[in-house]
This record gives C-alpha cells, structure tokens and sequence, in this order.
C-alpha cells in the first residue's frame, strides 16, 4: 500500500481512458474533488432529455458515500476484500492501472456497478489516500 | 427489451446507450438480430430470441453512451464511424431502431429525416455535440444508428427526445405527452472513438 504515496491526481487520471480524463478532469477543474467524484457516478446524459430505452429507476440513496465507504473498507484491510487484496499483492510492482483496474472490479462487484464507471472516482481517492497516508486516511 | 445498438468491431463491441444498459452490468445480455434481411415482413408473433452473453467495456455517463463487448465475431462490413460535424442542417439521414422493444414489439425500423439543428446540450456543466432530427422516435430507439448516407458513416447514436422538467407530469397510459414530438436528440459518434 505504500507504493501510491506521491503520486499526483494528474499521473493517476493519466492511466484512465481518453473520454474519462477528458470529462473527470473539467469536472475536477470547476467542482473539486470530492464533487467532481459524484457528478461523474449520478450522471445520466444531458439534461431536459427524455430517454427513449433501458429501466427508468429512482434510487435516490446517496451512491457517492456508499462508493467511499466499500473503497474505505478495501483500503484499510477490511476481510471483505481480502480476496481481492491478495490479488494487488502477487503484482510487483504494482502500476497505477492495476491499482485502479483491481479496486474498481472489486467495489463494482459489491455495489452492482459497472467497473469502467467507477474507475475514475477509485482513482481521485487513489489520490486522496496517497497525499493523506494510509494510516491517517484509515484513522479518519 | 431495453434499446437498440449496433456492431463496431469484429470481435463483438457493440454500442448504445448508457441509459439503456443501466450502472449495474449483471446478467446483461444482447439479443442476436433474428433477420437477415430488412426487406422481409418481421413476425411479431415470433418470440423466439437467441440471448448472448455481453459485458460492460466502457461506459460514458455524461455523454450517456456505452460500449458493450458480446460473446461473438462478426464478418460482415462494419459501419465507419463519422460525426455531425460532417453535415449541415437540412442534410438527409437515415436511422435504424426497435421502437417499442421496451414493450416487447421487436421490428427493425428504418426512418428517413434530416438534420435538423445542431446542439450542445449540458449534462453536469460539460457540453457535447448532438443533433435534433426531425422526427418523433419512440422508446427503445435509443442506442439506434443515425446515418449519412451521402457520407455512407454512422453520425451518430439516437439518445432520446427534448423534454423539460421531467418529473411529476402527466402520463396518459404510460405515454408521457410531452414526448409526443419531432424534436429528437442524437449524439456526435465522434465521442465513441475515445471509448473504443
């Protein structure tokens, strides 16, 4: 876990694909972090838009906090996501991509969400945790 | 039945909406297209379907579009990808959907239109390029094909239709009126080459 200390938001949104770095950086830009996290997994396309396909849902519940409580949990050693710990630490060494492919597969399968949308959210708090250090993100 | 989408490469992408797919991709399959030929009359009595495996490869909640990886090759020619940069407004095009597959009918349907404006439209303070063409789509068309063919490019992806304060309106046997018009949305297909 040592191995994300110093690493800048700008390397970590630098392993996303192209349409993501593109819409999670202006999002960053305007909303900040933390916001930018929850605009990008609650959008649904451009507004004053009807949809013409697909199951009209209104979950309501705050996604955004359920994201960083399963992210929280992996980080700081929770046995739900021993598994898939394990997996980070037969890397070596582990790249940026593999940090943010592994988690983002993990916590997609716990919250029934699709990996790829989740991927830019795991790495701004990639970044979060590594400019905090683990101990004192896991303390908070 | 939740949407249409079309084959980009040969070892099975396909694209269409996010909106269709929905954030959670479990379960999520793709029914194999049960013509081969559009000038035959489509049995809607027949329901037989032939269900394939298809998983999430990338997903575009701000421009709501969504790149699906299916469990199958294709040979056939595959559609060269365009944008509405490379048309002007009044220039004719061609869309393929399943209207009404949220309801169960599955027809392939070919509508012929045209451009009718340009757009940025905003989805959290991020503009992106669509079109309003000029003719009233219906639920389960989104993900369809919007096609030149002077260009012989797909240009874009059809995504839905105007419709303001939604939410709390009147709905007259689950039609929402304010649906009920030529102002339908469509997005770049310039955006799908990023994801691919």
């Amino acid at each position: 876990m040592e191995a994300i200390h110093d690493i800048s938001l700008e390397d970590w949104l630098s392993e996303l694909k192209v349409y993501q770095k593109k819409s999670i950086e202006k999002l960053v830009d305007e909303f900040g972090e933390e916001e930018a996290m929850g605009k990008w997994l609650s959008a649904n396309g451009p507004k004053d838009n009807v949809p013409f396909g697909g199951i009209q849902t209104n979950d309501s519940k705050p996604f955004l906090e359920k994201f960083k409580t399963e992210f929280k949990k992996f980080i700081c050693n929770h046995p739900d996501y021993e598994g898939e710990r394990k997996k980070l630490n037969v890397e070596s060494p582990i790249s940026k991509a593999i940090w943010i492919s592994i988690i983002s597969a993990a916590l997609g399968a716990t919250l029934g969400f699709a990996a790829t949308l989740l991927a830019p959210a795991v790495a701004i708090m990639l970044s979060i945790v590594g400019k905090m250090g683990i101990n004192a993100f896991c303390e908070n | 039945m939740l949407g249409t989408g079309f084959i980009i490469s040969n070892d099975g992408k396909i694209v269409t909406t996010k909106h269709v797919v929905g954030s959670d991709p479990s379960n999520l399959v793709i029914l194999a297209p049960h013509i081969t030929d559009i000038n035959s009359y489509q049995d809607t009595s027949d329901t037989r379907c032939q269900p394939i495996q298809t998983n999430v490869l990338e997903m575009d909640p701000i421009k709501d579009l969504c790149v699906l990886k299916a469990d199958i090759t294709f040979s056939g020619t595959l559609p060269q990808l365009g944008s509405f940069d490379e048309v002007n407004v009044g220039e004719k095009v061609g869309i393929f959907g399943y209207p009404h597959c949220v309801a169960g009918r599955r027809v392939l349907t070919f509508q012929e239109t045209e451009i009718g404006a340009k757009v940025l439209l905003e989805s959290n303070s991020i503009k992106s390029k669509h079109a309003v063409i000029n003719t009233q789509a219906r639920p389960g068309q989104s993900g369809g094909i919007v096609f030149s063919p002077k260009l012989g490019k797909v240009i874009g992806i059809l995504v839905g239709a105007y419709a303001p304060n939604q939410g709390g309106g009147i709905s007259l046997g689950d039609i929402n009126p304010q649906e009920l018009h030529q102002t339908t949305h469509c997005i770049s297909a310039e955006y799908i080459k990023d994801m691919l």
